[in-house]
C-alpha cells in the first residue's frame, strides 16, 4: 500500500466534525475512526488533531468533558454541538462542490 | 460577544494555568496509552508497543506548544475586534515578563534621558528670555585688547557710561549696574542681602516692569533721593509675606532707611551670578535693586546693559559704541585707548559657555535613545524568531498576514506606550532633580521645565523604530509555510536568515554607539580627575571661609589717592582675628581678599625695580593678580611659603612697605636670582607709590578655575593696601577637624566685636572647589550614567544574539561533542563569535568617538580626544563586558548532551 496521504489543510476540521456527528468520542478514538473509515488512506497527525479539537471547542462547535472510558481510563470525551452540526452541513456542501469542481477539471480531456 | 462558556474557559485559563496544563497532559497521555494497548494487541512487546506509540505521536512538546497557541488565541466572536487583539497582546506580554520588562525598561531609560536633556537644552539655550524683546538687549563690557587677562569682559568706566547715555544714537536706553551687599535691619539678627545698584533706566533697558509699584526715576539717581529700593519677588515673598502694603514702607539697609517703591516680577533676579562673568562677583540671584548715579573716578566695577532701537543689528550697535569711544578719546585724551567697549547679546551672555556642555550631553542622550531603540528592535526580532512556530500556526488557523502584523504592532505599541509613560515620569523627576540639584553655575536653572513636545517626539521615534525593526520581519515571518514550521518544530530555522543577519548588524551598531559614549565619559572622567587632582596651591580639607561687610556709615572708606584702610576697620579686623584665633579647634585664621575660587579676583599694574627692562609684559599682560592679606593667610589657606617670611603684626601702615610674590612672578621678574629683598611699587614707573620690598615667595594658587595656568600674583598686607574696595572682607579659617562646627563660635566671636555685622557666604574650601568644578562634575556624572547604561544595553544585546546562536546550533555542538570536540573548544567557538561581533562594534565605535570627541574638546582639561589611557580602558571594559555576555551561552553550548541534541533532530 502507498504511504498514507497527509490531510489537506483545513479538511481535518471537517473530518472531525463528521466523525463526532456519529457519536461522542475521545481523541485517540477519533484518529482511529478516521483511519478506519478512510481505509487507512488518511492518517491524522496528532500534532494537528489536538489543536484542532481544542480550537473547535473554543469556537463552540464541539463540547468536551472528562469521563471514564470502557477501559476505566480518564479520557476527554468530545461531542458535537448544534452549532457544530450546522457547520458540518454547510462545510460538507462546500467540500462537495469543491471536490466536484476539482474532479471536473481533472477529468477534462 | 463571547459566550458564557468561553468566558469561563478563559477565566479558568487565567486563574489556574496549572490545572489546564494538567488536563492537557492527561489527555495526551491517555492517547499514547491507548495506542500502546492497541500495539500490544497486535502482538508487540510492552516496551516496543509504547516506544512505537510515542514515536507515532511525535514530539509532545510541539503538540503542547500548538495547544497553548490555540488556547491563547481568542476564539471567533472576539477575534476581529481591536479589543480582542489588545487583550491578546497584553496576555502575550504578560507571558514573557522578562522580555517585556527588559524592553520597557530599556526604552523608558532612553526616553527619560533624551527628554530630560532636551528639556535642559530647551530651557537654557532655546527658550526666549522672559524680557520684552530680549534680542534688542546687549551687555556692554570694557574691552582692552592689550590686556588679555584670560577673560574677556572688563568693567566699563562711569565717565564712559555718562557719555554713552548722552550721545547714544542706536540705543533707546543705556544703564550700568554693580553688585552691592546690604545688611538688612539694625537689630540683633542682621541678614545680608544680595543687592545690585543700577542707574535709573535699568528696568527699561532689560525690558521688565515691576509687578507692584514703579521703576526708578532719573531724579532718584541724585544722592539724598536715592534711598529707595525695589525688592525681588522672592525676597518680597520670603521676608514680607507677599504683602502688597509694603510699598511705601521703610526698611533699614546698611543702617540707613530705604523706602520700598516696587517689587520685581516673579522669577526676575537679574543679574544672576551664573549668567555673568565670574569676576564681576554678581550675586547668585539678585534680591533687591537700588538706584545710583554712575560713579566717576576710582577703579570701576560697572557692567553695562543697553537696549538697541528696533531693527538695529549687533554690528550697528557696536559701531555706535565705537563712535562714542572715539568721542571719549577726544574728551579724555589721558585715557585714550581705554574707552573701547564690546557689545554682547544678552542671550549669548546669559547662556555663556555651557552651550558645548549641554549640546554634548543632549547628543549623548540622543545616542542613548538610539541604542535603546536598537536594543528594543533587537529584542523584538529575537522574540519573533522564537515565535516563528507560533506565528505559523496562527497563520494556518486562518489569521491573515495583516492580522498577525496587527497583533505584533499592537504588542510593539503597548511596549512603547508603557515605556513612554515610564520614560516621561522619569523625565519629569529628572527635570525637578536638575532644578534642585543642578550645578550652581548652570545658567537659567529656573527656566528648565519638562518639555512635552520632546517627550512626544521621543516616543514617536521609539514607535517608528519598533515598527521598522519589528514589523518588517514580522511580515516575513508570518508568511512562513505552516507545514515547514510544524515539521521543524520551530527549531531548525536556518542560521543565516535575513533577520538573524539584521540582528547581528544591530548588535554591532549598538556596541559601536555604546563604545562612543563610554569613550566620551572616560575622557570627561579623566579630565575631571586632572582638575581635582591638580595642585591647587592651597589645601581644601579643614578650611572654612566666610565674608563680612562693614557698613560704610560706621566704617567709612577713604578716597584715592592717599587712601588706606580706616583705623576703625583695621581695629575690627585685628580684633576679629584675635578672637577667632582663640576659639578651640582653630589652627589659623586670616583675611584674604580675594580668596581663590570665590568669584571676583583683582589685579593691578605695577613696576619692578632691578628687573630686566626687556621683560616687557608677562605673556602680553602688564598686570599681576593682587591679593590683600593679613598675617597667617598662607598658613590658613595651606599654601606653602617657598622662601622668606609671612607678614607679621609689625607690618603696619607706617612701617616700610612689604610684599609677598608667587613663584610665577619671581621666575618672571628675576629668573635665576634671589627675589627676596627686591622692590616693586604699584602703578607705572612714574607713579609716586611707595616701594614695597619682597619678603617672601609663595606657591602658585589657582584663583578662578581648576583648569587655569598659573599667573603672577602679589600679596599686600591689609594695613598697607592703598586701594579702597575693602568694605567686604573674606575670612579663611583652618580648623583641626570638621570646620562647619566652628560657625557658631565664630558668629559669637564676631558679635562680641560688632553685633551688627552678619556672617555671609559661609563656605568650606571643599565647597568652593566643588562649586568651581560643578559643571564639569555635572557633565561627567550625566555622561558616565549614559555610558554605563549604554554598555549594559550592549551587553544585553550581545547576550541575546549569542544565546540565540547557541540555541540554534546546539545540534551542531552535540555532534561536535560526539565527534570528540572538548568543552574548551566549544566555549572558544562561542566566545570567538561574540568577540568578533564586539570587535567590529569596537573599531567602528572608536572611529566614531574620535570624530564626535571634537565636540568635547573644549570641555577637556589635560586630556586629548584620542587619550590612549581612555581608549585602552574602554577596550578592556568592552572585552570584559563581551566575555560576561558570552560566558553563559558558551557554557550552555559546551554542556549540550550529544544524544539529546541528535534526538531532537
Amino acid at each position: 500500500m502507498e504511504s498514507p496521504t497527509e490531510l489537506l489543510q483545513g479538511t481535518l476540521d471537517l473530518l472531525i466534525l463528521k466523525v463526532l456527528s456519529l457519536g461522542p468520542r475521545h481523541g485517540w478514538d477519533i484518529s482511529q475512526r478516521i483511519n478506519e473509515i478512510s481505509e487507512q488512506l488518511l492518517t491524522v497527525n496528532q500534532g494537528s488533531l489536538y489543536p484542532a479539537l481544542h480550537r473547535l471547542e473554543g469556537r463552540g462547535f464541539v463540547d468536551a468533558e472528562w469521563t471514564m472510558s470502557a477501559t476505566a481510563r480518564r479520557v476527554r470525551l468530545y461531542k458535537i454541538t448544534a452549532r457544530g452540526r450546522q457547520c458540518l452541513t454547510k462545510e460538507t456542501e462546500v467540500w462537495r462542490s469543491y471536490s466536484r469542481a476539482v474532479d471536473l477539471i481533472l477529468h477534462t480531456r | 460577544m463571547p459566550t458564557l462558556r468561553e468566558i469561563l474557559r478563559n477565566l479558568r485559563l487565567l486563574l489556574t494555568p496549572g490545572a489546564v496544563e494538567e488536563d492537557l497532559n492527561d489527555e495526551l497521555r491517555a492517547h499514547i496509552e491507548m495506542q500502546t494497548e492497541l500495539n500490544i494487541g497486535r502482538g508487540m512487546s510492552a516496551e516496543a508497543a509504547r516506544a512505537k506509540a510515542e514515536r507515532d505521536f511525535g514530539p509532545i512538546a510541539s503538540v503542547k506548544e500548538a495547544l497553548h497557541t490555540v488556547h491563547s488565541t481568542p476564539s471567533a466572536p472576539i477575534r476581529d475586534s481591536l479589543g480582542g487583539d489588545l487583550h491578546f497582546a497584553l496576555r502575550s506580554l504578560a507571558r514573557h515578563r522578562v522580555y517585556s520588562g527588559v524592553t520597557v525598561l530599556v526604552l523608558a531609560l532612553g526616553i527619560a534621558a533624551t527628554t530630560l536633556m532636551f528639556s535642559v537644552v530647551s530651557g537654557v539655550l532655546l527658550r526666549p528670555l522672559a524680557f520684552a524683546h530680549p534680542e534688542q538687549v546687549v551687555l556692554i563690557w570694557g574691552s582692552y585688547p592689550t590686556l588679555d587677562l584670560g577673560f574677556s569682559e572688563q568693567p566699563i568706566d562711569g565717565m564712559l557710561v555718562n557719555t554713552l547715555r548722552e550721545h547714544r544714537r542706536a540705543f533707546s536706553s543705556i544703564s550700568a549696574f554693580v553688585p552691592r551687599l546690604y545688611n538688612l535691619g539694625n537689630t540683633a539678627s542682621p541678614e545680608r542681602l544680595n543687592g545690585v545698584q543700577v542707574t535709573s533706566e535699568f528696568f527699561t533697558s532689560i525690558g521688565v516692569r515691576p509687578a507692584l509699584g514703579r521703576a526708578f526715576t532719573s531724579a532718584e539717581e541724585t544722592p539724598g533721593k536715592d534711598h529707595v529700593v525695589i525688592l525681588s519677588w522672592a525676597l518680597w515673598q520670603q521676608r514680607f509675606g507677599g504683602d502688597p502694603k509694603v510699598i511705601g514702607t521703610t526698611i533699614t539697609l546698611n543702617a540707613e532707611p530705604y523706602t520700598i517703591i516696587g517689587v520685581g516680577p516673579e522669577g526676575f533676579a537679574f543679574p544672576r551670578g551664573a549668567e555673568m562673568p565670574g569676576d564681576f562677583q554678581m550675586p547668585e540671584a539678585t534680591q533687591l535693586w537700588t538706584p545710583m548715579k554712575p560713579p566717576v573716578g576710582g577703579p570701576s566695577e560697572l557692567a553695562g546693559i543697553a537696549r538697541a532701537n528696533p531693527g538695529i543689528t549687533l554690528a550697528q550697535a557696536q559701531a555706535d559704541l565705537d563712535r562714542m569711544s572715539r568721542m571719549q578719546d577726544e574728551l579724555y585724551p589721558q585715557g585714550r585707548g581705554w574707552w573701547n567697549t564690546r557689545a554682547t547679546p544678552l542671550r549669548t551672555q546669559v547662556v555663556g559657555d555651557v552651550t558645548t556642555m549641554l549640546v554634548s550631553l543632549f547628543a549623548a542622550a540622543s545616542v542613548l535613545l538610539m541604542i535603546a531603540c536598537v536594543n528594543a528592535a533587537q529584542l523584538l526580532l529575537a522574540r519573533l524568531q522564537s515565535r516563528r512556530h507560533e506565528l505559523a500556526i496562527r497563520a494556518a488557523l486562518g489569521a491573515s498576514t495583516a492580522r498577525i502584523a496587527r497583533v505584533l504592532l499592537i504588542e510593539a505599541m503597548l511596549i512603547t506606550s508603557i515605556a513612554g509613560a515610564l520614560g516621561i515620569v522619569g523625565g519629569v523627576f529628572g527635570v525637578s532633580a536638575v532644578r534642585t540639584l543642578g550645578p550652581a553655575r548652570l545658567p537659567r536653572l529656573a527656566d528648565i521645565t519638562f518639555d512635552w513636545r520632546v517627550g512626544a517626539a521621543a516616543i514617536g521615534l521609539t514607535i517608528a523604530a519598533g515598527v521598522l525593526f519589528g514589523l518588517l520581519p514580522a511580515m516575513r515571518a508570518s508568511r512562513v509555510h505552516l507545514a515547514d514550521a510544524l515539521r521543524q518544530g520551530g527549531r531548525k530555522t536556518a542560521g543565516d536568515t535575513p533577520s538573524v543577519r539584521l540582528r547581528r548588524v544591530l548588535v554591532a551598531a549598538e556596541v559601536a554607539l555604546s563604545v562612543m559614549l563610554a569613550i566620551g565619559s572616560g575622557l570627561l572622567v579623566r579630565s575631571l580627575a586632572h582638575e581635582l587632582g591638580g595642585d591647587l596651591g592651597f589645601s581644601a580639607p579643614h578650611g572654612l571661609t566666610f565674608e563680612v561687610t562693614l557698613p560704610p556709615l560706621h566704617y567709612p572708606e577713604k578716597q584715592l589717592p592717599t587712601s588706606m584702610l580706616h583705623p576703625k576697620a583695621v581695629a575690627f579686623i585685628s580684633d576679629a582675628l584675635d578672637r577667632i584665633r582663640a576659639i578651640p579647634g582653630v589652627k589659623a585664621v586670616a583675611i584674604g581678599k580675594p580668596l581663590p575660587m570665590s568669584g571676583a579676583q583683582e589685579s593691578t599694574v605695577f613696576y619692578p625695580d632691578d628687573a630686566d627692562p626687556r621683560l616687557g609684559t608677562y605673556k602680553g599682560k602688564p598686570i599681576v593678580e593682587y591679593t590683600v592679606a593679613s598675617p597667617g593667610l598662607f598658613a590658613s589657606l595651606g599654601t606653602p611659603l617657598l622662601e622668606g617670611r609671612d607678614f607679621s603684626t609689625s607690618d603696619r601702615e607706617a612701617s616700610p612697605g612689604v610684599v609677598v610674590i608667587n613663584r610665577s612672578m619671581a621666575q618672571w621678574l628675576w629668573p635665576g636670582r634671589d627675589p627676596i629683598g627686591k622692590r616693586i611699587h604699584l602703578g607705572t614707573s612714574t607713579s609716586p607709590a611707595p616701594w614695597m620690598t619682597v619678603i617672601g615667595v609663595a606657591a602658585d594658587i589657582k584663583r578662578y578655575s581648576l583648569t587655569e595656568a598659573a599667573r603672577p600674583e602679589m600679596f599686600v598686607p591689609y594695613t598697607q593696601n592703598p586701594y579702597p574696595t575693602f568694605s567686604t572682607m573674606q575670612f579663611v579659617v583652618r580648623s583641626a577637624d570638621e570646620p562647619a562646627r566652628l560657625v557658631g563660635p565664630i558668629q559669637r566671636a564676631l558679635a562680641s566685636v560688632d553685633p551688627d555685622i552678619p556672617l555671609a557666604r559661609i563656605r568650606t574650601i571643599d565647597e568652593l572647589v566643588s562649586d568651581a568644578s560643578a559643571n564639569a562634575r555635572f557633565a561627567t556624572l550625566v555622561m558616565s550614567a549614559f555610558g554605563a547604561v549604554a554598555l549594559v544595553l550592549a551587553m544585553i544585546g550581545l547576550y541575546g544574539v549569542i544565546a540565540f546562536m547557541v540555541h540554534q546550533r546546539r545540534q551542531e555542538f552535540g555532534l561536535r561533542t560526539a565527534l570528540g570536540a572538548t568543552r574548551e573548544q566549544l566555549v572558544q567557538m562561542v566566545l570567538a563569535d561574540g568577540f568578533m561581533l564586539a570587535s567590529v562594534g569596537l573599531v567602528v565605535g572608536i572611529a566614531l568617538a574620535l570624530v564626535a570627541g571634537r565636540l568635547l574638546r573644549s570641555m577637556l582639561y589635560q586630556v586629548s580626544v584620542g587619550d590612549p589611557v581612555t581608549l585602552v580602558a574602554v577596550v578592556l571594559l568592552l572585552l570584559g563586558t563581551t566575555a560576561l555576555a558570552c560566558v553563559l551561552p558558551a557554557v550552555r553550548a559546551s554542556g549540550v548532551d550529544p544524544r539529546a541534541a541528535l534526538d531532537a533532530g
